[in-house]
């Protein structure tokens, strides 16, 4: 079945560059531009994958992972955090809200791809 | 999509260029580790992300290209002229092939094919070799020690916290991925599962002690663990041979880690059980994740300088410019409070600003080396085209400049240098009937004097013809017929706008963009252009070029109660002027030079000067004089561009905040001698 990936970031081109990086996935792909838009995706559909950024306008991503974490339907989603944030405080932050991995812009497509492949298994 | 293409493309372009250097410098010195482990570095990248943007014959190539070097790498071939031969050629492929989208052109294809089956056939020659070897010691049976290749054992304690699961996480499948490495053995432990009244779905209790028998490096097995915190799991690599055939010591093993252990300790207790030394003891422990770590940002530090936004560079060179100016300010307070200690603080302030100033500045150097490579390449290109044997000889290239300079340098030197050999360097037949050497030369030479650069290129080719200039110039209107010019004087009419001896526009030079524009060009980064020439000799033009554009070192003097700021390197000596206030000439070191009244100029002569002070300027060798009512001071200036509006100012070409905030501009020494000249106020040369 057709994995969906949802991917948060408030720069479009962001969102386009992953999107792009993706396409030997198959997938179907959501995308929001900040974390309240996202998280309004929760509906109870099918996601199977979250990629968000961490700084964004309205909601970051931290308060987005810990909102979807305490919806029992995407408990046990794979979650990766994007960021060019680098301190570890922030990285601690997303650890204790429970992102899966957390994965350094600019990131190294093929690399990423496979954290991608590894999550959707 | 199309701009990520672009970006692949640009990107894809900088590592070729990166490897031609490398290439360049292999050719004239002995390899390094460094390099091979550099040129793989951009063969593995190039084949990602072409992999990427289905650059399929792209990706191909430098496949192979990566197969070879990871074999020199690994000491199993040894780089030869030939392979570095095969790389430049390979790279002038890789270069159309981005240039092209991916495509081999008809005319290529062949090329493209006879490389790829040289690479290949690089590559497999060593392979059969090795396997040659390899049976050739089966044969005589000698038993030798495991090879570096061979498989190894590791000990990996796999203990994921409680929330595992709540993380997006399933742990068994590490399992999986461990199976595609190697053979594992494991031992799991359920210690902590509780009763059932106790026990949360959503937790996770397990925990395992991993043993992985694989010829896997060790941070392949690290990369199985991605998703796993540090504390989550430990891997030990274990000495040659396997604890696992030892059904006893499995049997142990159930008392093993459970995660509250630390690694010494896990140490210790495999040695017990095994009672083979663990390799990594409690001296020298490198198996540790941290250890490992911090060597791989060792090793990234030793092959890698840090890249940084050159926004951020022009962020810092603008917080030092504040620096600079609220520096100056508090040197005029200082000087109404007159307190000893302020003072003294203030003078080591201004000794720390300066070096701070000097650092700044020098991060945004960049060795003009990064220029030579382009110039090589046109060389070998234009002279092939236009059948012209040159050498290219490059001297000081590790001279540095400013960023800015050199990236506004390039589109003059690469047209100087098609003037060289389109206008320079004859023929081979020509130059053997001028009794020269067949092959032209080309030189390249950079060296820094004071605080400015020169940069001079020269070539031996037939020079420039004075006689022939003043012709064109004539028939072009540029000059006339009955003026008179001297040598220097014509051959500096190269540089009039507009102005060709072209007689057939060539491919090469000629397409109407000349070398005024050059000269406007450099003269804009507050440079000059000088050209020598000998007929049959060779010509030689000279670029004097400032280190940095955003700060300068001024004298700050008085015209019309308003500050100037002169920029203190074209400032030769200052006197008090005697002669009248009519005069437009002075005499200055035997000369007679020009003297231009700034108040007069800047005022049209409308407002009395109140004093008489000449500052005496040079500008290419020639001197002028500048009268100005009173000199300030000297002034560290950080250059503020005009604006918009004030961009086509006569005068000046800047401004820099003073330290009580007010501003001051700073003069163009070019503009105001054009200005000048165009009136014709001052004759086209120094009467000597």
């Amino acid at each position: 079945m057709k994995k969906t990936i949802l991917i948060v970031d408030d720069f479009e081109n962001t969102r386009k560059v992953i999107e792009f990086s993706l396409k030997n996935i198959e997938h179907q792909s959501l995308m929001a531009g900040n974390g309240k838009e996202a998280l309004a995706l929760f509906d109870g559909r099918d996601i199977d994958l979250l990629i968000t950024d961490l700084n964004m306008p309205f909601m970051d991503g931290i308060e987005l992972v810990k909102n979807v974490r305490q919806i029992p339907k995407y408990m046990f989603m794979p979650i990766i955090m994007l960021t060019t944030e680098r301190s570890p405080e922030k990285q601690q932050m997303a650890n204790d809200v429970k992102v899966t991995t957390w994965v350094q812009k600019p990131f190294d497509a093929l690399r990423f791809v496979k954290i991608i492949e590894k999550c959707l298994k | 999509m199309e701009e990520f293409r672009q970006g692949f493309v640009e990107e894809a372009l900088q590592l070729a260029e990166k490897l031609e250097t490398i290439l360049i410098e292999l050719e004239t010195r002995d390899t390094s580790l460094d390099d091979i482990q550099d040129i793989f570095r951009i063969m593995h990248t190039l084949k990602g992300s072409s992999a990427m943007f289905a650059y399929k014959n792209t990706e191909y190539l430098a496949h192979a290209l990566e197969d070879v070097f990871n074999l020199i790498r690994n000491n199993t071939l040894q780089l030869s002229p030939e392979i570095i031969k095969l790389v430049f050629s390979a790279n002038d492929v890789f270069k159309d092939l981005l240039a092209n989208n991916d495509n081999v052109g008809n005319e290529h294809v062949t090329n493209y094919n006879q490389i790829i089956d040289k690479i290949k056939s690089i590559a497999s020659a060593v392979v059969s070799i090795n396997s040659q070897k390899g049976t050739g010691t089966m044969n005589q049976a000698i038993p030798d020690k495991p090879e570096k290749t061979s498989e190894r054992v590791y000990y990996i304690l796999f203990k994921p916290d409680s929330d595992v699961l709540l993380r997006g996480i399933t742990p068994i499948s590490i399992f999986d991925e461990l199976a595609s490495l190697g053979q594992v053995t494991s031992i799991p432990c359920t210690d902590d599962v509780p009763l059932p009244e106790d026990y949360n779905a959503s937790l996770f209790y397990l925990a395992w002690d991993i043993f992985i028998k694989t010829k896997a490096r060790f941070d392949e097995l690290e990369d199985c663990f991605l998703f796993y915190l540090e504390h989550e799991y430990k891997i030990l690599e274990l000495q040659p041979g396997d604890p696992t055939a030892n059904k006893e010591f499995m049997a142990s093993c159930l008392s093993l880690g459970k995660g509250n252990l630390t690694p010494n300790q896990l140490i210790l207790k495999i040695q017990q059980l095994t009672g083979t030394p663990v390799e990594g003891t409690l001296e020298n422990k490198p198996l540790t994740r941290n250890e490992t770590i911090t060597k791989n940002e060792e090793r990234r530090n030793v092959f890698e300088s840090i890249k940084v936004d050159s926004f951020k560079l022009d962020e810092l060179i603008n917080l030092v410019s504040d620096l600079v100016t609220l520096h100056s300010r508090l040197d005029i307070i200082s000087d109404e409070i007159k307190h000893e200690g302020l003072d003294k603080s203030l003078r080591q302030l201004s000794k720390l600003s300066k070096r701070f100033r000097d650092n700044a500045l020098e991060l945004r150097l960049i060795p003009v080396k990064v220029l030579v490579l382009k110039m090589q390449r046109l060389i070998r290109d234009l002279s092939i085209e236009l059948n012209k044997d040159v050498e290219f000889i490059t001297e000081g290239t590790n001279t540095e400049l400013d960023k800015n300079i050199i990236s506004r340098l390039e589109g003059p030197l690469l047209h100087i240098l098609r003037n060289c050999l389109d206008h320079g360097i004859e023929t081979p037949a020509e130059r053997i009937a001028c009794n020269k050497p067949q092959k032209g030369v080309i030189r390249f030479i950079a060296f820094c004097s004071g605080s400015n650069v020169y940069i001079q290129i020269q070539d031996d080719g037939k020079g420039i013809d004075p006689e022939a200039i003043r012709q064109a110039a004539i028939e072009q209107g540029l000059i006339n017929k009955n003026e008179q010019t001297g040598r220097q004087e014509t051959i500096n009419l190269l540089f009039a706008p507009g102005f060709s001896t072209a007689k057939s526009i060539t491919n090469i030079s000629g397409r109407g963009v000349g070398l005024d524009v050059v000269k406007k060009e450099i003269t804009a980064m507050r440079g000059e252009i000088d050209i020598e020439s000998e007929k049959n000799l060779g010509t030689s033009f000279t670029l004097k070029l400032p280190l940095t554009l955003s700060i300068i070192d001024t004298l700050m003097v008085l015209v019309n109660f308003t500050k100037i700021l002169i920029p203190r390197e074209h400032i030769v000596s200052t006197e008090i002027g005697k002669e009248a206030e009519l005069t437009e000439n002075i005499g200055f070191n035997g000369r007679v030079i020009p003297l231009i009244k700034l108040g007069d100029e800047f005022s049209e002569g409308q407002c009395q000067p109140s004093g008489q002070i000449n500052v005496i300027i040079a500008q290419y060798d020639k001197y002028y004089a500048l009268k100005v009512d009173k000199i300030i001071g000297e002034h560290q200036a950080v250059v503020k561009p005009l604006g918009h509006y004030n961009h086509n100012h006569g005068y000046f070409s800047g401004a820099s905040i003073l330290g009580d905030g007010s501003l001051a501009f700073i003069l163009d020494i070019n503009k105001v001698i054009s200005n000048k000249r165009n009136r014709g106020n001052i004759g086209n040369f120094n009467i000597k």
